[in-house]
């Protein structure tokens, strides 16, 4: 496979005498949009952190940009969590927070500069909070906060985009603006995003790869494939009732 | 009270509560925002053992207990950093461990008369000119190391791993911190005492943070809050004729609450 800027050859990863991960083989292509799904429990998150380098494999082997997880370039991760510590108290504001990583990249006694303020003016323009700039944000809505911390990600200009769980907190429509988001950010930066979720219906409409995981990677490929084997019923342990709303259904809207 | 300043013991409490003012107050805002206040509290204790162990073998007590605390901070962070074990059952450990250590090794020392309640609540007739220079160095160390990593401790604060991924030291940059946070709580225990020092480094960020949400300024009333709370509290200590640590804690948990008292009736949503 030509392009792949993520590849896992039968990874096994541990933790606390368990297998997480069961001899996982995959890769990723520049500009794709691969989504990672399963139920609770199932490693998704793992697989992510293995992918970063956080989690070391007891066998198989792990390349990133063609290199090992750890060696990868800063700034060439933009890395969003499931969820972030609890951030209300934090008394900063989304500009702050989007600053934070571009002084991460920063040499010792650098400083950010005009054009890394650019960067983050650009960054929340591109998530659509530039009017938010010097809001609390703590006080953001869940959804608000989401994409300051995308925002966040992309500042740097990364080649790839780890999403664990990115909709959490979101309602029907907050999510399906936010996917058409991440449409937008791919296109316009080439950006490579992985992204965890459980919600199979409301990401099989943008990604370009599926990849169905519960310990073992059960299937990977084009959503409309997994959708119509038995691979969902594999990973989830029954058959799946799998309703995909199309974006342009008003219809749709309405009911959610 | 002119004649206070021609005492020698009492212009060292003095530079001593201005210098310690600053130290805390810009301490504390990083220790309340990662949630370490408790380990505050643990490694002060932890500094019994440290200040026993230099009574019986004769040695500066100042620098036993310093070594006891930054490897007390330094194992406790590696611990919890590697999932051993968690903040606060380390902490627990720790914390009596090196009580009980005090305890025997000042009754190894037979014959000696030891005031324990100095070091317990502090006494500042104890602060001799070396602590101030002492306390001086600590902050010209430890203001340019916030200066310079403010962002990325924040950052490491905020999400350690996405920092990590981006490029921040956080094992580096945590050490560092425990080390300070250690080092500032021993160089005060002589004016506030072992029991009394957690509440300077919880205060002065919970005032900060009743005051603004904007980091600099949290950072900037927590210094104003603590250096006036230190000072006002050695002259009231002199007035009412008060132990000073005691007096100073007291007066700034009172300003704490009036001030939560006041920002409630000013924002009921804060």
């Amino acid at each position: 496979m030509e392009n792949r800027v993520i590849s896992l050859q039968n990874v096994w990863v541990r933790y606390n005498g368990s297998i997480i991960l069961e001899d996982v083989s995959l890769a990723v292509r520049a500009r794709e949009i691969m989504s990672i799904v399963g139920p609770n429990g199932s490693g998704k998150s793992t697989l992510l952190r293995t992918i970063m380098g956080f989690k070391e494999p007891f066998r198989g082997s792990v390349t990133l940009l063609g290199g090992p997880p750890r060696k990868a370039p800063p700034g060439s991760i933009g890395y969003l969590p499931q969820k972030t510590s609890d951030d209300r108290a934090m008394p900063v504001s989304a500009f702050d927070v989007v600053a934070m990583a571009l002084h991460a990249g920063k040499r010792i006694f650098e400083r950010l500069d005009r054009r890394d303020r650019e960067e983050i003016d650009r960054a929340l323009e591109a998530v659509e909070m530039s009017a938010h700039r010097g809001r609390h944000f703590g006080s953001l809505s869940e959804g608000q906060k989401q994409r300051v911390l995308i925002a966040r990600a992309i500042a740097v200009r990364p080649k790839i985009l780890l999403l664990d769980e990115p909709s959490t907190g979101l309602d029907a429509i907050a999510q399906d603006n936010f996917y058409q988001m991440l449409l937008r950010l791919r296109n316009s930066m080439g950006l490579t995003i992985v992204m965890v979720s459980h919600d199979i219906g409301a990401i099989s409409n943008i990604v370009d790869r599926l990849a169905c995981l519960k310990t073992k990677l059960h299937f990977h490929g084009k959503p409309a494939d997994c959708l119509s084997n038995r691979a969902l019923a594999g990973v989830f342990g029954k058959n799946v009732l799998y309703v995909s709303h199309d974006k342009n259904c008003d219809t749709c809207r309405e009911d959610e | 009270m002119t004649e206070l300043f021609q005492l020698e013991f009492f212009r060292n409490a003095l530079v001593m509560s201005i210098l310690l003012g600053a130290l805390f107050g810009i301490l504390s805002f990083f220790v309340v925002m990662r949630k370490m206040s408790f380990l505050g509290a643990g490694i002060a204790h932890t500094a019994f053992g440290g200040v026993a162990l230099g009574v019986l073998l004769g040695i500066d007590p100042f620098l036993t207990s310093l070594a006891f605390c930054v490897a007390s901070a330094i194992l406790i962070g590696k611990l919890v950093r590697h999932g051993k074990i968690s903040f606060d059952i380390g902490i627990g450990i720790f914390f009596s461990f090196s009580m009980a250590l005090g305890a025997i090794f000042l009754s190894l020392k037979k014959g000696y008369s030891f005031d324990l309640m100095s070091y317990l609540f502090g006494n500042i007739l104890g602060v001799t000119a070396a602590d101030t220079h002492i306390a001086l160095a600590a902050l010209l160390a430890f203001t340019p190391f916030i200066v310079i990593f403010m962002r990325r401790i924040l950052f490491m604060t905020m999400d350690e791993e996405v920092a990590a991924v981006s490029g921040v030291r956080t094992g580096a940059l945590d050490t560092a911190l425990l080390v300070f946070l250690a080092g500032i709580i021993v160089i005060s225990i002589k004016i506030v005492g072992i029991i009394l020092v957690s509440a300077l480094v919880v205060l002065p960020a919970s005032f900060g943070l009743l005051i603004s949400r904007d980091y600099r300024k949290v950072i900037l009333s927590g210094v104003l809050f603590a250096t006036t709370v230190m000072v006002g509290g050695l002259f009231l200590s002199y007035i009412l004729d008060m132990p000073a640590g005691a007096t100073m804690v007291t007066a700034g948990t009172l300003l704490y609450f009036i001030s939560l008292t006041v920002a409630k009736k000013i924002s009921p949503d804060r």
